[in-house]
Formats: structure tokens, sequence, C-alpha cells
């Protein structure tokens, strides 16, 4: 078969490495609009939901029951269900209308005109509309802190790191599900290393996710997952009624929680019935609301790959994201499980949830290297810090994840590691070495550390969860071994649960343990000079990104050692014999001695002359005042050449050959890629000018291509040209130099 | 070698029992999210509020009977009446009374 190059290549790239299918409603894989999505429809009778979605109450599921009687708002049904869709579509993208109204409005909808609204939206509206409806002010982030061998010294480093970091809540699990009691301890200790109040939770089966709580080792839950059919529900083990029961129970004791789903679940458990994924997941969001639940994670979550498979996938988990927020609910918005081979691919979509903002702009950020990921996975990890928090300072935006130096991180990972030493020795669990709190400490993954003893740990940890030790204990083993802050603070996060402000919608906590909710802390977005606005002191710390330097201290644009001097001789005359005449920039070998490439002007000059000097042609060097610019010092120097040609030379090591006559922005031979000509290019530029001088015809200066070198060079060429442009003298004459070697 | 239990427990000013929420608040709290146009939200807190005075074990336990083919349907009325009238719970009763309607009328309870 004839194929072309190009998309042989192409075929290597990894984002061919992502499964792509075509929509085909009959097996689920449609994400929104399906052919088989029933049409918006609501009756009411005497305040009592009888028809739903097309469907008379006679033939409700058990969804539609739930539905009916706890989650639709009947006082705003009857306005909302009457309103043209686009128009609501409209007001969510209006600045006009609050947030507060729309989410009356959209609390009266059923799912399929919650549908239908959003689908008149584009991405960029959507984008607008979460930006409006997001529940906090202010956006926020969760991390995931995971390893494989559950190693508790590395997880309370890991814990303690994230906290430094910024994250708001830590979500851990296990690898062997009898571990749950320690990891959930481990980044309960660490998360309250370096600041008190970040919320902390441990994924696993929902009746020992409350044991936990009830221990205090946890302080949210958000395993509560929900489906959109009846099928699927009860394939989850589970019911509308059950879970919203557990909601309730977990309120009773104090604990935060929010529920689970995302577009694709349903179709992968086969129980879509053909509906969209958008619509069924419209159904959880109503089940999670009826539930009384103040949140959810969604955005696809661990399905992401099924949406994104399909046209229009990643704008469907935009519009998940953005129904949940307009009803109200607090979103943690996925961005967790693995989307795409692509990185491109995977900072798109993460940009329809990062620049908008949302409560949770990830569902766990993978804090870790991918393998030690126990959830499966982490879209963008450990390695990808850098990139995050420089697209923060790029867009100005807070993504939730705060700038850090190494040093700070060091001591924070210390800290949290030597303080799990100290809980386990307390309680009488295996000892933890210093040997693993050192490898915990400036470890990359969990290869690193030291290996346990596996079967004591698990003996110790089921122990723990059977015995009457609570989140006090550790607290006081924490006191009694000198981590009197640690401890109080572990203390501080059982007595928010006197209060239950935390319970409220999209809550977190600061560092002295008050709320920031959206009853506190509401978003007020409504257009430009509203809102969350990244300014003052938050907009200065996700700036200072450690990569970024000082302008002064950035290069050492001189070296203090040009390796030549040169001297003065007298104003330059036009010559009249043949040479080449080598114009320098007003800078050269003065206040400027490197060039970009780190040569000394000493050593460029050299290479040029010898360079002329092998063609048999004298060369004359002058220097221009007048101009830092190459081409006009180039053409000066062609001006006063007696063969007409010059080279010209700027400090920073762009060169150009010039003939009198031309123009000064046009030239023989233009380098200007300074940073990478190397002594041997010098050399045949020198030897070209003669070359042209002589009338013979010139051999190509062999110039690497380096497409890179202008990202990676321009502000030091900024700067090296900034010091060339402060030497100019406007109206000062050529000067002929003479060369004196330094030695 | 002896430990130091007693001082150990003198040290303690507070312990779980000393921060759990209250019915009070709790229905504080639902009061709050009603006003603020939550009310699905204030009811799951008024429900939370009842389960205030149940025991860590019935909670699970009743957890447990709410799932699917869990329960008859007259397990899960009695279930209803003794959460309503035992621990004062009135709203959780009707929740599960409702469930059980619902489990009944769509073949999610345990064989007789």
């Amino acid at each position: 078969m004839l194929r072309q190059k190009r998309f042989q290549k192409r075929e290597e790239r990894a984002v061919n490495r992502d499964t792509f299918v075509q929509e085909e409603a009959s097996l689920g894989l449609t994400v929104m609009d399906s052919p088989n999505d029933p049409q918006p429809s609501l009756r009411l009778e005497a305040g009592r939901v009888v028809e739903i979605d097309g469907r008379a109450e006679a033939d409700f599921d058990v969804i539609d029951r739930y539905i009916a009687r706890y989650a639709i708002n009947t006082e705003t049904a009857v306005e909302a269900m009457a309103m043209d869709s686009l128009l609501l579509a409209r007001m969510l993208v209006d600045i006009n209308t609050p947030r507060k109204r729309l989410v009356q409005l959209l609390s009266g909808c059923t799912p399929a005109k919650l549908c239908s609204i959003v689908s008149h939206l584009n991405v960029v509206e959507m984008m607008m509309a979460l930006q409006k409806m997001r529940a906090r002010r202010r956006p926020g982030n969760q991390a995931h802190v995971t390893n494989w061998r559950e190693n508790p010294a590395l997880m309370a480093a890991d814990a303690a790191e994230a906290a430094l970091r910024g994250f708001d809540e830590l979500e851990t699990t296990c690898r062997v599900a009898r571990m749950a009691p320690f990891n959930a301890l481990a980044i309960l200790v660490g998360s309250q290393t370096p600041r008190g109040g970040v919320l902390t939770q441990c994924a696993v089966e929902e009746a020992l996710n409350l044991r936990l709580g009830l221990k205090g080792l946890t302080s949210y839950a958000e395993t509560l997952s929900v489906y959109g059919t009846d099928e699927s529900m009860r394939d989850g083990d589970d019911t509308p009624w059950s879970k919203g029961f557990l909601a309730s129970a977990y309120a009773s004791r104090g604990i935060k929680i929010r529920f689970t789903s995302g577009t694709g679940s349903e179709t992968l458990m086969g129980w879509e019935a053909g509906r969209s994924m958008l619509y069924l997941e419209a159904r959880c969001l109503m089940i999670a609301k009826g539930a009384g639940a103040q949140g959810v994670q969604n955005g696809s979550i661990s399905c992401v790959a099924l949406p994104s498979a399909l046209p229009g996938g990643v704008r469907a988990i935009l519009a998940e994201n953005l129904i949940a927020a307009a009803l109200g609910l607090e979103v943690a918005s996925g961005n967790d499980a693995m989307s795409s081979h692509s990185d491109m691919r995977k900072a798109a979509k993460l940009m329809l949830q990062f620049l908008p903002g949302t409560d949770f702009i990830t569902s766990g950020y993978s804090s870790m290297p991918r393998k030690d990921n126990m959830f499966g996975g982490g879209n963008f990890d450990a390695d990808d810090l850098d990139d995050w928090m420089i697209i923060q300072r790029d867009m100005r935006v807070d993504a939730g994840i705060e700038p850090v130096r190494e040093a700070e991180v060091l001591a924070a990972r210390r800290r949290g590691a030597q303080a799990i030493q100290a809980v386990f020795r307390g309680l009488g669990f295996p000892e933890i070495g210093d040997a693993e709190v050192e490898a915990a400490t400036t470890a990359y993954a969990s290869d690193d550390m030291p290996e346990r003893d596996l079967v004591r740990d698990l003996a110790a940890a089921d122990a723990f969860l059977d015995g009457p030790l609570t989140a006090f204990d550790v607290a006081d083993a924490l006191a009694k071994a000198g981590f009197a802050d640690i401890a109080e603070n572990i203390r501080g996060m059982q007595r928010v649960r006197v209060s239950g402000d935390y319970l409220q919608p999209a809550a977190i906590l600061a560092k002295d343990f008050t709320t920031e909710s959206a009853f506190t802390d509401g978003n007020d977005y409504l257009g430009p000079g509203t809102g969350f606005r990244l300014e003052g002191e938050a907009w200065r710390k996700i700036a200072a990104i450690p990569q970024a330097r000082s302008a002064e201290e950035m290069v050492p644009i001189s070296s203090g050692k040009a390796g030549i001097v040169l001297r003065e001789r007298g104003p330059a005359a036009v010559g009249t014999e043949p040479e080449v005449v080598v114009a320098l920039g007003p800078a050269f070998a003065d206040t400027l001695d490197t060039t970009l490439c780190g040569l000394s002007h000493g050593e460029t000059l050299r290479a040029i002359l010898a360079g002329i000097a092998s063609q048999g042609i004298k060369a004359r060097i002058v220097k221009v005042f007048a101009t830092a610019d190459c081409g006009m010092i180039g053409h000066e120097g062609a001006r006063l050449s007696g063969s007409g040609i010059a080279i010209g030379l700027q400090s920073k090591g762009t060169a150009v050959i010039q003939r009198k006559g031309l123009a000064p922005l046009n030239n023989l031979e233009l380098f200007a890629q300074a940073p990478l000509l190397s002594r041997e290019a010098y050399r045949q530029i020198g030897a070209n000018a003669a070359g042209h001088a002589l009338r013979r015809p010139p051999t190509p200066v062999p110039v690497k291509v380096d497409n890179m070198a202008r990202l990676r060079l321009i502000v030091h060429a900024l700067l090296m040209h900034k010091r060339e442009v402060a030497c100019v003298q406007r109206g000062r004459a050529v000067v002929d130099m003479d060369v004196i070697h330094d030695a | 070698m002896t430990r130091e239990p007693e001082e150990a427990d003198l040290r303690r000013k507070i312990g779980p029992e000393d921060v759990t929420i209250s019915r009070e608040t709790l229905l504080a709290q639902a009061a709050r999210a009603e006003a603020e146009g939550y009310p699905q939200l204030a009811r799951n807190f008024r429900r939370a509020a009842e389960l205030t005075a149940i025991p860590n074990d019935v909670l699970l336990q009743t957890y447990e009977k709410l799932r699917p083919y869990r329960s008859t349907y007259y397990a899960l009325l009695a279930l209803s009446q003794e959460i309503s009238a035992r621990y004062d719970a009135p709203e959780t009763g009707e929740y599960i009374r409702q469930a059980a309607e619902a489990y009944r009328a769509k073949g999610l309870l345990a064989e007789e």
C-alpha cells in the first residue's frame, strides 16, 4: 500500500494511541442529545410531581420516584419548565443574571430540560457559565496521596508536601484494603504538618469509610457513587434511598460528603438503555441534589476515556460540571483519571475547568509519580507540577496549587515523616526507622523506600481499627513527642465537627480552621471587576515560581574577560584598497565581552580575522557608535570598505555580511542566530566576506539550525541588546580601532 | 517498666464524645441551608439531626437494610417505625417508609 510518510510519522504520535469511536446511540455511544433521550416535560398535581420527561407517575422507575419526591423544587418548576431552554442558556452566560436566580430556576428543571439548556452552549459559553455558577468564590484543588508500598512515612511526607503546596483536600486509598486505617492516619498526620485545616479522606468501602470517620481519622468522604439508571444503581449495590441515608449518616457525625457520578459509567456497566451519557448524568446529579448532598465529584471521573472517545465528549464533560454547579452543588471537576496519551490533548481538556475555576479543579491531582497512584493512574502527577505552576502564571489563574521552594518541601516532608514515626512509636505500632524517615524526605517514589514487614503492619492496622484508639490518642502521642502544633491541628480537625459549618456547600478550611464555603464566601461573579480576582499577595505567590529570576541574576552578561583590548585610533575614512571591514557594535569588548553562545569577544574577532586572512585580503576593524542595529552596523562598515564588503558584528554575536549600496536592512548573508555561531562559523563568515570582496563565489557558512534557541535565550539576548543600546552615541562618527590582544 | 496511663488520661481534656455534633447544631445548619435556598440540603441536615441519637452500629445496620434486596417490605416498615419512635426521628422514619414503597413497587425487596 502506498503510504504518505507524514501520515506514517503521525501515527506514532501519542494522540494516536487514544481510542476514537463513532457515535452509535443504540449502544449508548453518544455523549449528548441521543435520539433516545426523552423530551423535557413536567406535570404537577396539587404540588406533587406526576410526570417527568414524558413519563407518567405510574411508570416512574426508582430514580424518577426519588427525583420527583426530593429533587425538583416545585415552587420554581412551573416557571422554569415553561421558559425556553435557549433563554435559560443565555441567562447562564449573561453577566447580569446572578447565580442564585439560576440555581433557583434550574432546581425546578427535569434532567432532560437541564440537558436541553446546556446543549445550546459552546465550550467558551460553558466556561463563562461555570465561572459564574461555581459555588465558592475562590477555586480550590484536591490531591491524591497513595503509594504502591503503602509506606506510612512516605505517605505522611507526601501528604505534608501536598498540604504545603496548598491543596485543600487530600484523598488516599489502599492497595490492600486492610491498610486503610494506617493510610488514613498517615495522611491525617502529614496533612496537618505544615498547616491546619486540610481535609482528608480515605476511599474505601462505605461501612469501613464511615468507621474511619468515626475514629476521627478522616474528615470527608466522596465515595457515595450514584448512577443514572435503576439497573446500574442496583449493580452498584445501592439505591438512591440507601445513598441518601448514608449522606445523612455522615452529616450526623459531622463529616462532610460529596456524591460521585460521571458520564459514561452506565454505558460501561451495560445499562444505559440507549440514552445519552449526559442525560443519565443529569439524573445522577438530581439524585445527589435530592439526597441533600452539598456537592459532587463529576466530570466522568474514572470513565473519562469513554466520552473522550466520542465526538463532543470533552465538551459533554464540561457540560456535566456546569449542570452540577447550576444545581447549586459543589463540584470537584474530575481531571483525575488518565484522559489521553497526548500531553497536548490532556492540557486542552484541563483548560475547560482550569480557566473558569471550579471548587476543586481536579478531584485528585496525583501528588506522587504515576506508578505510586493507587487510583489507577493520575492524569497529572508529581512530574507535571512545574507545568501546572507555569500555566497558572501564564494565564494569571489560581488553579489551586502554590509554587514552593525545594528547601521548604524537604523540611515539610521530613517533619511529616518524623511525626508519623512518633505516632507509630507512641501508639505501639511497628517501628518506623530513621532510615525510612530520611528516605521519605528525599524519595521520588516508593521504590526509594526500604521494605516494611507488611504482615506486621496489617495486623497492627486491624488492631487499630478494632481497638479504642482515636485521633485524640494520635494527637496525644504527637504532643508527647514534641509535635505540639501538629497535635493541636489534629484536635482542631475534630473540633470543626462540633459546629458543622464545613458541612455546607463547597466548604474548605483555612489554616485557622475557619470555614470558607458557598454561604460564607459564595461566588459573586457578575462580569468583569467582580467575583474572584487573582490579585495582591495571592497573585504575587503564583507569579513567584522558583524558575523565575531577576534580570540581573539571570545572565552573567559580561564575564569580565573580553580576551581582547581595543584602542581607538581616530576617525575612520573611506578605504581605497581591497579590504574587508569588520564593523563592531558600540559595546563590543567594552561593557559587553561575550557573545550569546559564550565565546569571548577576543575569540570571536580572532576567528573572523583568521577567516579573512585565509583568503589573502586585509581586514580593517572599525567601531560604530551611532547604532546598535546589526544591519546598520554592517551598512556603515560597507560604506567605508575599500572593497565595499563589510561584516557587521553586534556584541551579542549576531553577524551580517553587507555590500555597499544595499539598503541597510538588505544584506548578502545574515547570521541571526547568534547562540548557534561557533568559533568555526565566525571563521567561515570571515572567509566568506573575503570571498565576496574578491568576487569569488562564496561557499555557504554551515550554520546549525535550532528552532528552540530563540525560546531559550530570548531574555538573555534582550538584556545584552539593552546594554548595547545603552552605549549608542547618536551622531558619533565611526572610529578605526587597533587591536591589542590580551595575554 | 510501667507506662503512665493516669497522666495520659488526665492530660486528655477532650475526647471523641466532646466533639460530637449536636442535634440542635444540625437543625441550625438546616435552617441556614433553607434560608440560603437549599431545601434538599436542609432536609438532609434535619435527618442528620435525628440520626445523632442513633448509635454507630445501628446507623451502619440501617444503611445495610436500605441496600437493594436486603429487607422485606414489612421489615422496612418496622424499621421506619422503630427509628421514628425510638430515636424521635420522624423525618428519617418517613424517608425509610418512602424507600419501602419504592422498593415494593420496583422489586428491590428481599424475598419473603
